[in-house]
Order: structure tokens, then sequence, then C-alpha cells
């Protein structure tokens, strides 16, 4: 296979107020070139701090373990000097608001080639003339002048169409957008969503996409790891996965939201309370709130076993796991 | 004639007539964040206010519960006109119009149990013996699916959705007839926001009170919202009942909000985006509104404002298409009742 980024095992513990805390517990993942991977999961399942981790910026008393392989070396291992080499220029990233990823004093020509120039080595004509065709690429209009400009001077949704450029400016093979659109409108986030499709496809470059917005999975991740409490509950190709859900979390989490079918019918909220980092239940973090539980799920922590070529469940017991094996997926 | 919408209760609770909302800047032209807006919340209803950022939805709410001055126009609740607090405590009649928050943490005192908050929405409006007031805690408590015990804890015992509830339940044990809703499930995880919005549209459809449910989220207030208004740039450019609006949007607004909402049904479905952005509120563009944005615009759209008409079917819409079609419908534009059959889609 043509991995670029393999994930084994990573682990994340951190100091919590009632004792050590295990933000991520044993995640295992890859993505392909070309390929949009989604991390979908609820506040505290761990999704952020999962790529946090591949970039080096979770919080120094945080201990990190596992492996991430990104071309022939491994993420987790790199020091400061060496990881600077690898964020930014093979690694660029998206967080959710554009205004604290952009330096509010500092006009746009600079934020976007600062790096090109210390990456790439560029002169400062030659970094310019790339910066206004990067904005041409995000639809900035006219991007000339715009570059002249300072960050208060756009609208959010043109903010982000900035960061957005810059994450690419050294043409990165890996793109990590954190919740990219999560910060704007639904009018501008179709926007974004389209914009990432097209770069995606003329660059031929992976995505990690983070969200916990599954519309906006649906419309822009190929393959999807569901997390629950720091651990990939389910994870498999975006179509099947979202419409014949394999672990009773995701198929929860789906029942839960609004359904333009069933208008005016009360919505079917997950019973019980999400595992919270520091009180994370024993064997499956899930069974204290899964209709099919079994005394088997509060002892042993289920593994991520294959119900068919692509797809990945942790759930032994569930009555409808494991259909997909028997020819049901489309 | 608004709000003219076959549902419960049905009983005006709270009336928003023409009102403008204009806030001054040091050196820059004033900002309208409403530009003369009517709406009318009935009780037993929730009622979906939508739109986008800075479109004046939450200025709205604020208004209406006396948090920012009115500049022109009206807001009566329960036939008394809503006058701005400023530092004054607001007058007992209005104790029964309640508002909860976005952010349900930091509208709780993080040093003070439930319980005494709760009990404030009591003690400045009533002089309830502590049995009486413990009762009532109680069964607030109740209602929004919290234990007895709750009251004796402190915000920082629950989480984000079970801190919502509390603020729901602050505002039920005013006993009110009207709540606004401002972005109240945005802060939330999926089952959180399905369990408040099932939990406000319960006390509609229980209590008879009227919600103002004002959020971007389209997908919950289609499903939660009786009926909705659309708002954009500080107007109301449609508003409907929900079934109406989600089968046929007459408003090209409210058509590129629907199309841009993602669906999650795993179809690899791109939503479509609606060009342009919001404009400067302080310099809205001429006419329409919408029309730099819009993709039917016409030669009349960028001269001349269209009027909020009622369209027929308990509908109104803003719009010179509409406008159009209804008078070649024969019916003339203030046609009272507003059942005229002429319209074209």
């Amino acid at each position: 296979m043509n991995e670029l980024l393999s994930v084994r095992g990573l682990r994340i513990r951190m100091p919590g107020p009632h004792g050590p805390m295990t933000i991520v517990d044993g995640v295992d993942f890859d993505v392909s070139s070309g390929e949009v991977l989604g991390i979908a999961g609820e506040s505290g399942s761990g999704k952020t701090m999962t790529v946090l981790a591949l970039l080096g910026l979770i919080p120094p008393n945080a201990v990190v373990t596992g492996t991430a392989t990104f071309g022939g070396r491994d993420l987790l291992s790199l020091d400061r000097r060496q990881l600077q080499q690898v964020r930014g220029r093979e690694v660029g990233v998206v967080f959710q608001d554009p205004m604290t990823t952009l330096h509010p004093m500092v006009s746009i020509e600079r934020q976007l080639t600062e790096h090109m120039r210390r990456h790439l080595d560029l002169g400062r004509r030659v970094a310019r003339v790339r910066a206004i065709s990067l904005l041409e690429e995000v639809r900035i209009p006219n991007a000339r002048r715009a570059i002249e400009a300072h960050p208060h001077q756009f609208s959010g949704g043109m903010r982000q169409r900035i960061v957005i450029a810059m994450a690419l400016a050294c043409e990165p093979k890996l793109l990590i957008a954190d919740e990219p659109t999560t910060a704007l409108d639904v009018t501008v986030q179709a926007g974004i969503l389209r914009l990432l499709d097209q770069i995606r496809r003329d660059r031929g470059m992976a995505v990690i996409l983070v969200t916990h917005d599954l519309g906006v999975m649906s419309s822009l991740a190929n393959r999807l790891a569901v997390f629950y409490a720091g651990r990939v509950v389910e994870m498999g190709p975006v179509k099947p996965l979202l419409q014949d859900p394999q672990h009773p979390y995701t198929k929860n989490l789906l029942m839960a939201l609004p359904h333009p079918q069933q208008r005016g019918q009360p919505l079917q909220p997950i019973p019980g309370t999400a595992a919270t980092p520091d009180a994370r239940p024993p064997g499956c973090a899930f069974h204290p709130r899964c209709q099919y539980a079994e005394e088997s799920c509060s002892i042993k922590v289920p593994s991520l076993m294959p119900v068919s070529d692509t797809r990945l469940s942790a759930c032994p017991v569930a009555p409808f796991a494991g259909r997909a094996l028997l020819g049901v997926e489309g | 004639m608004i709000g003219q919408f076959d549902v419960t209760n049905g009983e005006v609770a709270l009336r928003a007539r023409d009102v403008v909302v204009e806030y001054k800047r040091k050196h820059m032209p004033s900002v309208r964040a409403l530009a003369g807006m009517s709406l009318d919340v009935l009780r037993g209803q929730v009622h979906g206010l939508v739109g986008e950022s800075g479109c004046g939805k939450s200025t709205l709410g604020r208004a209406a519960t006396g948090l920012v001055e009115v500049t022109s126009g009206s807001i009566d609740f329960e036939g008394k006109t809503v006058e701005p607090l400023g530092l004054r405590p607001r007058p007992r009649h209005f104790r029964r119009l309640q508002m909860i928050f976005q952010n349900a943490h930091a509208s709780l005192n993080p040093r003070r149990t439930v319980g005494d908050q709760l009990a404030d929405a009591l003690l400045r409006s009533h002089d309830t013996p502590p049995p009486d007031r413990d009762r009532r805690i109680s069964v607030a408590l109740e209602r929004v699916g919290l234990p007895e015990a709750a009251s004796k804890r402190y915000p920082s015992d629950f989480s984000g959705g079970q801190r919502q509830r509390i603020c729901v339940a602050r505002s039920l044990v005013a006993e009110p007839t009207v709540i606004i809703a401002d972005e109240p499930i945005s802060a939330l995880d999926a089952s959180a926001q399905a369990q408040i919005s099932n939990l406000l549209a319960e006390l509609a459809r229980d209590l008879g009170i009227g919600i103002l449910f004002i959020s971007h989220d389209l997908a919950i207030v289609r499903q939660v919202a009786d009926v909705v208004t659309v708002m954009y740039l500080g107007k109301v450019v449609e508003s409907a009942s929900t079934d109406q609006l989600w089968s046929r949007p007459l408003h090209p607004y409210s058509e590129a909000l629907i199309a841009a909402a993602p669906a999650h049904d795993g179809l690899g479905t791109l939503p479509e985006a609606l060009a342009g952005d919001i404009p400067d509120p302080a310099v809205p563009p001429t006419g329409c509104r919408f029309h730099p944005r819009c993709k039917h615009a016409f030669e009349i759209c960028p001269v001349e404002e269209p009027a909020l008409l009622d369209v027929g079917e308990g509908r109104r819409c803003a719009c010179w298409l509409h406008t159009e079609a209804h008078r070649a419908g024969g019916d003339g534009p203030q046609a009272p009742g507003g059942s005229s059959g002429g319209l074209v889609s």
C-alpha cells in the first residue's frame, strides 16, 4: 500500500485533577496520498489531541507513546528542530478559528511568505508572486491588493481561505484540518468545503479532517475513523459507515441527529452521559450507554476487528454488527 | 397579519413591530442591527429564527428582553411594552419572559449551588416562603430531567448538556410564557443537542410556553420548530411554517440557506455555496439587501426594496419574484386574509 502516514499504538497520557488521564488509548490508522481521512467524535474523545500529537503541539507534560511513520521518519520521536522542518513544510495545518491562527498586526504578505522564504529558501519577490497565486487559488478576490491588507479587513470565510493558502504554501503532502468550518456560517462553510475538495483533487494531497459534524464528513471524507473515549470504535469508507453503522456508538450518534423524514418527532439522544477522560469506564468505554452490552463488555476492551474487506468495528456483541460481512454492505 | 398559523394555543405572547436597533459608533457610521423587523411569538409554539451571523437574530432576542435599547418600533410582551433595562432590575411583569444563552457555563455562577441560583428567579419576583420555594425548585429540576439532589451541587459537577438544563430549569422557576433561547445548543455535542431540543419542544407542547429558538443550525430548527422566520441583514425575508419552508422555500436566500446545509447521508454530495459575503450592515446594499448575492436578481432588485408581504397560506416573503407573481395572480398585495391562490413558485 502507499500509506503516507502510518500511526500505530498512539497513546497520550496527561496528569489530570484526579491522577493521570489517558486521553488517547492505543489508536492505529493510515492515510494514503489523495485521500481524506475523517476523524469524528464528540468533545473529549481525543480526536484533536491525536492530530496535535502528530505535529508535536501537545502540552509538555503529556506523555506520548507509539509511532507515526511519515516519509520514513517517526514524527513522535523527532526533536524540536526536526519537527519545525515537517510542520508547515510537509504537513500543513488549518485550525478552527482563523483569527487566532493569523497575526492581527502583520500583513497577509508577510504571514504568507514567511515560511515559504524559510523552508523553500525563496527570495522576497519570488515568494510574493507565489503568495499572490496562492490567494488566487483559494479564490480571494483581487489578490494583488489583498496581499497588502491585514486580517481584520477580511470576513471570517475569507480569513479561513487565507489560512488554507498559508497551509498550502510549501506544497505539503498532508493537510491537517481541525474543525476548519465550525466557526463559519453554513453558507460560507459550503464554499470552504468545495475549496478543500478542489485543492485535494488538484494537488493529490492527503487530508486528515477532524470534525464532530457528520454532515461535513459526509461531504468531504473518503474514509472515517469514529473516536469514542480515546479509542477508534469504527473505521471504514464513509458511505457504508454512515448508512449502515456497525458499532452501537456510531449507530446511536447517527440516530441522535435530526432526520428530515422524522420532522416534528423527538430526537433520540444517546442514553447516559459521555465518558470524560478522567472517568473512563473499564472494558468497552461505551458499555454503560449501550443497549446491547453484555457482561463481558465491562471486562475486556474489544479490539478493532474487520467486519468486511474495508471496514473495522470494535464491537463483537451488537446483533447487527458483522452484517457487512454477510454481504449486506452496499 | 402575522403568525396566522394553525398551531396549538396560539395567543400572541411576544410581539415585535418594525423594530429598529441602531448601534452608534465613534467616527464611523452607525450600524442598524435590526432594520425594521416584525415577528410574533405565540404561546405553545416553537418559533425558529435563522440567518447568517450578523443578521440581527441575537439582537432581536436581546432587545426583546430589554438588554439593548430599541431605536424605533416596539416590542410588547403580554400587552406591555418592553423598556430597556439599564442597571435597574427587571419589572415584575416581565419575569414571565425568560432567556437562555449559548454558553451555559458562563450563565451560571460557579461558586453558588444550583438550588441557590434557581431560587434567584423566585426571590427577585415573589415573596415565596422557603418550603414552597424548595418545592418549586425541585419541580423545575424534575421537569428538565435532573434529580432533586442537583440543587445542592455546583455547576462544575455537571456536563455541558446538564448545565444547559439547569439554565432551562432556572427560567422555568419563574413560570414563563415565553423563553428566548439564543443558540441554546450550539456549544453542545450531538446527543446533548438532541436532549435540549427535545426538552424545549416539550415545554412548548406541555406547558404552552412560546419558544423563540434562535439558531444557525437549520437541521435542528427543521426538526423542532413549528414556524420559522428567516432573517437577512436586519430584516425578515421570509416566514412560513417549517414544512412549507423546507418543501418550497420562496425567498432565494431561504433556498440558499437550505441548500448550504450538508447532509450526513454518506453520499459525498458537496453542499451549494452562496456566492459572496455578508455585506457590512453599516452600508447595506441598495434596494433588496440580498440582491448582490442573489442568482435571480433582475432590474428592480437593486433599485427598490421589496416589502414583506403576505403571500398566502399564512406565509410572508420579501422578494420581487413573489411580489410580481402575486400581482399576476390577481390579488392586491395588501389583500387581507392573505388566502390568494395565485402563487407561482
